[in-house]
């Protein structure tokens, strides 16, 4: 049920100065008040006075949100639009239900480990039997090229490869695996835990966690949310260690909001002593120092924000730091780095046309930096922006994976077998 | 039916814009309702042309049907000048925003209406070229907005304001006809100069459909210093000097002491909070020529007693200097539940006095009145602060403001230096002009709009003939 008195207080907070327009992703697409913070607060607020009811339009014009919360950072009265549009979207969602196919996944699938191995299982028997590209084919370009960004032989999920592992007790870090890193990019999640292990930082891995509930969140099925929430940090505070790492932007976020979405929660404090210890992998690694190995890759790399890293982790500099430090590899800034590439989960399918004009400007300034490699620490963002730069000869990669590169070609199997230690 | 807006003139719309530029759901109403100011009024239709010819046609319909038009570029503004009157059209310029030419032969760009001021920015500080007005909405406001506000911005002082930069406007006029004011030449004296007498109109006399604006080369090299004085007072005393000094730096923003307080209490910068006000000065030019300027207002404001002299020792350290000065409305509008950010301006000489009458106003009516301030060219922003649920903080504020307007008066000065009259201000325009003065401007309003159709309510009022029983 909405908090009508928390979000009509929190909506008359808006001063109406516009600056959202300034950072607003769908807004610089489509150039309309309704798509942008200040117009979906209005809108937000008029509901909440009874002078608007809630129409299908009014539910396309909160759906058309990003969840990239550009809009909150750069409010001046502190507005937090993002949430007053997900307390309406779960007001939707209660009231219209999701479409089958998403609901299939965000409540059927993702909040489950082993039907999303199964899941990932079916689609890499499709590729052993070529049975993907040829439905590929038949898709529309904009899923079957971001399905492209996918390993064409995908590796075994991080967490079966891994099977059961002990760690020692006196482990400082956990590694917190990310769903789209563990089915995905496997070799992305190996490379994490392989230069922490070479910069001196052990992590343990919990297989039992699932995913961290941003995608349910910002599509407004708070429930499955909070229970995802609740799973995860009931598992990670189990462990006694002194930070919780994750190479995926919208993860690390997530971990940092629960106490924001468990207000008032018996286990609000619980999920404080857990986002209190949350580090993207770049923070961590410039914070608590990094090893860089030796091996010379002679590339021109530049970089690309996600959201959810500046935003909502506040991370910008770490991840360029790391690049720069990394030898024979010239980093170049890009414009507009900082700009949303309209990937934001599965809005780049549920709203391809908003999305392409949000991305093709942030291809074109990628482009115009002319770089052999775009490094950006989140694992949906590196799917858009493989997209986006399909007829280039540009890659993308994870700041991580190129400073694993630093010390070897292919990606490392750390040992984690316990005799080795 | 939505009122004052025939079902045939949305019909004749839709035919020249397609349905999807014409809006008139209750959800888009709703947004286009307001602007940066607590008005409110929800239009009849919301339309978006792209061309000349498809505002002329929009007008042409309006005028037909005798239905108000308000334009509206990115709604930032701060007098209630794109609030429509309700069940009117707004023509939003949003979709109406392309670079038609950067010009680095002839120092120019010309531009449509809804480009976004700092697009129009990065567009030609690409090609090494210089567009310096610098409105504090730059990020957000079109660039169509800040010609029909003549918007200004700290720049203004060492480069001036909008109409500084205008060498022709297209100008669509209620009737439909398509005029051209100006050309492609900095020297151009055929004719009234039309270009400037737009400027400013607050979109009162037609719509701006394509802008020439004139450029300069980009400076080479810029620098910023904190300067820091125990007394508001010195601060306001400094100004004078260095302006007497021959001084011109670029930038010259005030802050005082309640400011500098609440920036370091919500999103510090490392200012100290006993100082009773802050200069935030940028220099720029050749390397050369700005390090003796640079040298030069150091030696003047130490001389005037200043506390301490800081220049930035690299981007990093000045952005972080102007991240203080551009949170200061934010963290005012955290602090107070109603800010109402005025631009009175007096001549230079007289910032001082301006500067210690405005805070004796904020004291008499016991309201906020924190003063930010582009210096060198008097531009000052008292910014009246109240929390509305004090009783009588309204009417307080409303009287203080009042005084504010009265005593910039006094000193020579203006209702508004950068933001316009629009609607808030209205009252106070027969303050500053007599009678004649302002019944030319409103015979100037008739003869281009006789049926009194653009952005009705705004400047001054004049009489609408309505008619609409002919038309119809």
């Amino acid at each position: 049920m909405l908090d009508k008195a928390r979000l009509y207080a929190e909506s008359k907070k808006c001063i109406r100065c516009g600056l959202c327009q300034a950072v607003c992703p769908s807004y610089r697409a489509v150039r309309n008040e309704a798509s942008v913070a200040r117009g979906r607060n209005r809108l937000i607020r008029q509901l909440l006075e009874g002078q608007l009811s809630m129409t299908p339009r009014l539910k396309e014009d909160m759906f058309a949100c990003l969840g990239c919360q550009a809009c909150q950072t750069n409010c001046p009265a502190g507005v937090i639009t993002p949430e007053l549009i997900s307390a309406l979207k779960a007001e939707y969602i209660e009231k219209d239900g999701l479409p089958f196919i998403q609901t299939a996944i965000l409540r059927g699938v993702l909040p489950h480990t082993k039907r999303f191995a199964a899941a990932m299982k079916m689609f890499k028997l499709g590729q052993t039997l070529k049975i993907v590209p040829g439905v590929a084919s038949k898709m529309p370009e904009t899923l079957s090229g971001r399905l492209a960004a996918i390993p064409e032989h995908l590796p075994k999920p991080l967490s079966e490869e891994l099977g059961h592992h002990d760690f020692p007790k006196e482990t400082k870090v956990a590694y917190f695996l990310s769903c789209t890193t563990n089915y995905m990019f496997p070799d992305l999640g190996w490379d994490a835990l392989d230069v922490l292990e070479k910069s001196g930082h052990r992590a343990a891995i919990l297989t039992e966690t699932v995913c961290c509930g941003k995608p349910q969140a910002s599509l407004g099925d708070k429930e499955t949310a909070l229970k995802m929430a609740i799973h995860n940090i009931k598992a990670l505070n189990k462990l006694q260690v002194d930070a919780v790492i994750t190479d995926c932007a919208t993860c690390g976020s997530a971990l940092k909001e629960y106490p924001q979405w468990l207000k008032g929660h018996p286990m609000e404090e619980e999920a404080k002593r857990l986002a209190d210890k949350v580090y993207d992998i770049s923070d961590y690694l410039v914070k608590k120092g990094f090893k860089v190995g030796s091996r010379q890759q002679n590339l021109k790399v530049t970089y690309h924000d996600p959201c959810h890293l500046n935003h909502v982790l506040n991370v910008r500099k770490e991840p360029r730091e790391i690049l720069k430090a990394l030898p024979g590899v010239e980093f170049v800034e890009s414009p507009d780095a900082d700009r949303c590439c309209g990937g934001a989960g599965s809005f780049c399918l549920t709203h391809p046309e908003i999305s392409e004009k949000i991305l093709e400007p942030k291809v074109s300034s990628i482009v115009s930096t002319n770089p052999d490699l775009v490094a950006t620490g989140c694992p949906m963002c590196k799917i858009q922006l493989h997209y986006g730069l399909r007829k280039t000869d540009i890659k993308v990669v994870h700041p991580v994976e190129l400073l694993a590169r630093s010390f070897s070609e292919k990606s490392q199997r750390p040992d984690y077998s316990l005799k080795n230690l | 039916m939505k009122k004052g807006i025939p079902e045939q003139l949305i019909l004749e719309m839709v035919q020249v814009l397609g349905k999807d530029r014409v809006k008139q759901e209750l959800e888009d109403l709703i947004c286009y309702s307001y602007d940066s100011t607590n008005l409110i009024e929800m239009p009849g239709v919301v339309v978006f042309p792209k061309t000349t010819e498809e505002v002329s046609s929009v007008l042409k319909i309006a005028t037909q049907w005798r239905v108000p038009v308000t334009t509206r570029g990115g709604g930032t503004n701060l007098v209630g000048g794109t609030v429509p009157q309700e069940g009117t059209i707004v023509l939003s310029t949003q979709l109406f925003n392309q670079i038609i030419e950067v010009d680095d032969e002839n120092f120019l760009a010309v531009v449509e209406p809804g480009l976004i001021t700092r697009d129009l920015h990065r567009a030609v500080e690409a090609k090494g070229l210089f567009y310096p007005p610098d409105p504090a909405s730059l990020n957000m406001s079109t660039i169509g907005g800040n010609v029909a506000e003549n918007a200004g911005g700290p720049r203004g002082f060492k480069y001036g304001v909008t109409r500084d930069y205008l060498l022709g406007l297209t100008i669509v006029l209620m009737d439909g006809r398509i005029i051209k004011a100006g050309g492609r030449t900095i020297k151009n004296v055929s004719g009234y100069d039309l270009t400037r007498f737009f400027a400013g109109s607050e979109g009162t006399l037609g719509v701006i459909t394509q802008i020439t604006v004139r450029l300069i080369p980009l400076p080479e090299y810029k620098k910023t210093m904190l300067v820091l004085f125990d007394e508001l007072d010195q601060a306001a005393e400094t100004v004078s000097a260095i302006i007497r000094g021959k001084v011109v730096p670029t930038t010259l923003e005030l802050m005082d002491h309640e400011i500098i307080d609440l920036i370091e209490q919500r999103d510090p910068v490392g200012f100290p909070r006993d100082v009773g006000a802050a200069m935030l000065f940028e220099v720029d030019g050749a390397e050369g020529e700005v390090q003796v300027q640079i040298e030069k207002i150091e030696r003047i404001c130490l001389s005037q007693g200043a506390r301490s002299v800081k220049v930035a020792a690299n981007q990093e350290d000045a952005d972080n200097l102007w991240r203080g000065r551009r949170n200061a409305f934010g963290v005012m509008a955290q602090s107070f539940t109603n800010v109402y950010p005025e631009d009175a301006t007096v001549p230079r000489n007289k910032v001082p006095e301006m500067i210690r009458r405005m805070k004796e106003i904020g004291k008499k009516y016991k309201v906020g009145m924190l003063i930010l301030g582009h210096m060198g060219d008097g531009n000052l922003h008292p910014n009246i602060c109240i929390n509305d649920d004090e009783s009588g903080a309204v009417e307080r504020a409303e009287q203080a403001i009042d005084a504010v307007f009265a005593a910039a008066l006094e000193c020579g000065g203006t209702l508004s230096g950068e933001h316009g009259i629009g609607q808030a201000k209205k009252k106070y325009l027969s303050w500053q002009f007599d009678d004649d003065t302002i019944a030319v401007m409103k015979e100037l309003k008739k003869t281009l709009d006789p049926h009194g159709l653009l952005n009705p309510g705004k400047i001054f009022d004049v009489d609408r003939e309505e008619g609409l029983d002919d038309v119809r």
